[in-house]
């Protein structure tokens, strides 16, 4: 069983570090608790070690891509929440993000209450499914 | 040579709440589906996807009066302008904002085959009528998996429906399920150019996506 946080921690894989640095500021100025990974291999050992409620995740990454990534982390942990992040998104990529169970698919750009929104709504629906 | 042709491409979710309408405008094959619950008050994350689909779309400037829309549901009946209204009517945020560019001057194409449809809604009123806990957890693989082969029959049909329908110097406009592969039919004969804001999967559920 997953443990549940009171305010969602959250793993950001991007390996943009300005984008990154600031979904960090604006995540932790709402609240909540954030971690950060640069690459998806350093994503999927963190989410093992670190037990996050969130992650947001860019599809687009050097090396492993998002969708790599998300398989590796769906083979041991089939209940985080995943919110993609991408600035070329295509049908492909949804497909492959619905069936990796994805809560949202957001496309860059995208403002910074959009993020939070997401999470936020992400959260709240996982919450209320808990309870039903 | 042969011109290759923009398209514009929205992959769209669809909510439990649009499934019950457009099955209304279905003919009847048992009984109705069970309509949605009320959802909680305040813009929904379906309602956002529309307004963020529409903004972007507004953003294109496309000559209207030569945009022809496709729309995944909407059979060819040849009454598709007053389909549209009436579930654009009944509060169908996808269809309000078809309504609206209907207005400014584009033309609602029909895209489906009517028996297709009709195939796919008894499917999916089949899957609804499970009564048992266990029935149900199971019925959305089972229902997925028939539903995959009908969907290659209706991306063929769509397909064959836009290049058939489209005349020169218009720009087609398609709103289509994201589980749909139309696009690989599109992609050899369009430059496909695709909308996408949001999709809250979450929040839609899995089982009018297949």
């Amino acid at each position: 069983m997953k443990t549940q946080h009171a305010r969602p921690k959250i793993l950001i894989i991007d390996d943009e570090r300005d984008l990154r640095e600031l979904m960090k500021d604006v995540l932790a100025d709402e609240g909540f608790q954030v971690l950060c990974a640069a690459n998806g291999a350093d994503g999927v050992l963190l989410n093992a070690q670190e037990d996050p409620d969130v992650i947001v995740l860019d599809l687009r990454m050097p090396g492993m891509d998002g969708i790599t990534t998300l398989r590796h982390i769906r083979t041991c942990d089939d209940r985080v929440l995943v919110v993609i992040l991408t600035g070329f998104a295509s049908p492909d990529t949804i497909r492959d993000a619905a069936e990796l169970n994805v809560s949202e698919y957001l496309s860059k750009p995208f403002a910074n209450n959009d993020l939070v929104s997401v999470i936020t709504n992400a959260w709240e629906s996982s919450l209320a499914e808990q309870q039903q | 040579m042969k011109a290759i042709r923009r398209l514009i491409y929205v992959p769209i979710l669809h909510a439990q709440e649009d499934a019950a309408r457009t099955a209304a405008t279905l003919p009847k094959a048992g009984k109705a589906p069970r309509t949605a619950a009320a959802v909680g008050q305040g813009p929904s994350p379906v309602d956002d996807m529309w307004k963020g689909i529409a903004a972007k779309i507004a953003e294109l400037n496309l000559p209207w009066k030569q945009t022809r829309i496709f729309q995944d549901g909407t059979p060819v009946c040849g009454n598709e302008a007053a389909l549209a209204e009436r579930l654009a009517e009944s509060g169908c945020p996808n269809f309000s904002l078809i309504s609206n560019l209907i207005k400014k001057g584009a033309t609602l194409e029909g895209t489906e085959d009517l028996d297709l449809l009709v195939k796919e809604y008894d499917l999916l009123n089949k899957l609804l009528m499970k009564s048992t806990p266990a029935q149900r957890q199971a019925s959305p693989v089972q229902y997925q998996e028939a539903s995959k082969a009908l969907l290659a029959l209706r991306d063929q049909f769509i397909f064959d429906r836009i290049t058939r329908t489209l005349q020169e110097e218009e720009v087609p406009l398609v709103f289509m399920g994201v589980m749909h592969r139309l696009d690989k039919l599109l992609e050899k004969d369009f430059l496909v150019s695709y909308v996408i804001y949001r999709l809250p999967f979450r929040s839609v559920g899995t089982i009018y996506n297949a």
